[in-house]
């Protein structure tokens, strides 16, 4: 594969054969672009080695696991989640921002795998829920500690995943809205404030997801429950809309994902009984041609994505609702193509004068 | 003010981290051995045999030769979650004598109350009658109790000791009892178990 340097080289010369650039700026140029880091033989070999060397201690220890006494094994575990914390709180120390990160991930997950690992050694009854969000909780104070996002991203999972694991009602028997309601919003803030598309990522995802903890919350309550959220996660794409200038990629991310839990949730709202009909799809189409038009003027893909496949999802829908008769769909989708054709070969008119 | 590096940071949290589980795992260990013995009767989970792996696990048992009836408070609890069982000793363990929403109701149904659940299940009761005719009717019957536990890790040794006294051996099964603690809050938490007789202690090696 020609990497960066090699493309510009040959560009170079073709430019200088064009006499675009002068002759005796094709030297200072390539100097100014940094050769990218190769690996070589031996630290290839000695990563491989490292890896290997710790399969061999991990297979060793599971082999003889039962074997081991109860406190020798809570200490194995304890040694892993420190020598990952240790090895992350070395990498930032010296100046290594990504190594650190992805040895506090580890130690996040390590931390994750101690909680169910203690209580199957010394046999402590807990339900997976607890469990999950403790991890997650565990990790969220690593990521600040570390101020590291991709650690945000490791908690934000566990907390979800707390969410949906367990018993859905909490030990009053009541049921409760996920934390998750609580922890996208913070995550987004978070994606923000550290410039983390990852974050972004995974608090926009989040962010949707929070919402199917409330059906239990709100049961028999279909419409009001999505629709609100819906209201909600489009009144969030648009804030972050109007932060791109300002926070750039993470707004920009968000934006997306929020529009696509946005759309996704007015659309769901149709499976509640009282919205279920041919107004809430029209109202779906058209909100997704909406989003459509805006994603191409933004020139957002995701924005766009969520548009076209909202539009596709709406049409289904609204085919559902009319019955399935196929003059009907012919008719429909006639209709739908005519207009689009109609816009379209209006905008370029419009552009050409 | 001036926030500390990184790196205290970080050290500072995994150390919080480490304090917190080594407490949880002294906290139970006092539970433990602190709150009130009991014994409740066990059996296989089924499908799955008594034992699997390095740990047994294991179902209280609701079922009673004798065909005990659903304890009061029972039926209305079947599925729901944490609630209230009460027990009363019978013989060398404890048996199920009813099941409440309050530990004070429950209180009033048993020597001992623990947080858990009674699941019954209702099956067709047949009689004969002198006439020879045949008197079906719809009954419910104690299923099963849920304190939360339902497996014990042990050892490859012990695990294996196990399973040789209790397969195949219906008698065997009968008599086997988890023995549980419960603290002053009605949790239950296992201690060990009791097969033919030995009982089998976690312990801290």
């Amino acid at each position: 594969m020609v990497g960066y340097r090699e493309r510009l080289e040959r560009d170079l010369d073709g430019w200088i054969a064009a006499r675009l650039v002068p002759a005796e700026n094709r030297a200072a140029i390539l100097e100014s672009v940094a050769e990218p880091r190769r690996l070589d033989a031996a630290s290839a070999l000695a990563i491989v080695g490292g890896l290997l060397a710790g399969a061999a201690v991990i297979a060793f220890v599971a082999a003889n696991w039962s074997e081991i006494p109860r406190l020798v094994r809570f200490a194995l575990v304890l040694a892993a989640f420190l020598g990952a914390a240790g090895g992350a709180a070395w990498a930032s120390d010296r100046g290594r921002p990504v190594l650190s990160q992805v040895l506090l991930c580890v130690a996040a997950m390590v931390f994750a795998a101690a909680i169910g690992l203690t209580g199957q050694i010394f046999d402590i009854a807990g339900d997976a829920k607890t469990a999950l969000r403790g991890a997650g909780l565990a990790a969220a104070l690593l990521a600040l500690a570390g101020g590291s996002p991709w650690v945000g991203v490791v908690a934000l999972v566990f907390v979800g995943l707390g969410d949906f694991g367990g018993p859905g009602r909490g030990g009053d028997g009541q049921m409760w809205p996920g934390w998750l309601v609580a922890a996208a919003p913070l995550a987004a803030a978070a994606a923000l404030a550290t410039r983390s598309s990852a974050l972004a990522h995974a608090a926009g995802i989040g962010a949707f997801v929070a919402v199917f903890t409330l059906q239990g919350f709100a049961a028999g309550r279909t419409e009001a429950v999505f629709l609100s959220a819906a209201a909600i996660l489009g009144a969030g794409a648009a804030g972050v809309r109007a932060l791109r200038l300002r926070y750039d990629a993470p707004a920009g991310v968000l934006y997306g994902w929020l529009t696509w839990g946005a759309l996704a949730c007015f659309g769901v709202a149709g499976f509640g009984d009282g919205l279920q009909g041919v107004g809430h799809s029209a109202a779906w189409m058209a909100l997704s041609v909406a989003v459509i038009a805006l994603g191409r003027h933004d020139r957002h893909a995701l924005v766009t994505a969520a548009g076209v496949v909202g539009l596709l999802a709406a049409g289904v829908s609204l085919l559902h609702n009319l019955g399935v008769d196929l003059m009907l769909t012919a008719g429909v989708f006639g209709l739908g193509s005519l207009a689009a054709l109609a816009v379209a070969f209006a905008l370029r008119r419009r552009r050409a004068s | 003010m001036r926030f500390p590096a990184p790196r205290a940071r970080i050290l500072a949290a995994a150390v919080v981290l480490t304090v917190t589980l080594c407490g949880l795992v002294v906290r139970e260990g006092v539970a433990r051995a602190g709150g009130q013995e009991i014994r409740l009767a066990i059996t296989g989970y089924d499908p799955r045999s008594l034992l699997s792996g390095h740990y047994v696990r294991f179902q209280i048992r609701g079922d009673d030769p004798g065909g005990l009836a659903c304890p009061p408070g029972s039926e209305r609890n079947a599925g729901a979650p944490r609630r209230w069982v009460a027990l009363r000793r019978q013989g060398e363990a404890h048996v199920a004598s009813g099941a409440a929403g309050t530990r004070t109701e429950a209180a009033a149904l048993g020597e001992v109350v623990v947080r858990g659940s009674l699941t019954c299940m209702r099956v067709m009761d047949e009689t004969v009658l002198p006439d020879g005719a045949v008197r079906r009717e719809s009954v419910s019957r104690l299923a099963a109790i849920d304190l939360g536990v339902d497996r014990i890790h042990l050892d490859q040794a012990q695990a294996q000791t196990l399973e040789r006294r209790l397969q195949g051996r219906e008698e065997a099964a009968a008599r086997a009892f988890a023995v549980f603690s419960v603290d002053a809050g009605g949790k239950a938490r296992l201690k060990g178990l009791v097969v033919d007789g030995r009982r089998y202690d976690l312990n801290w090696w």
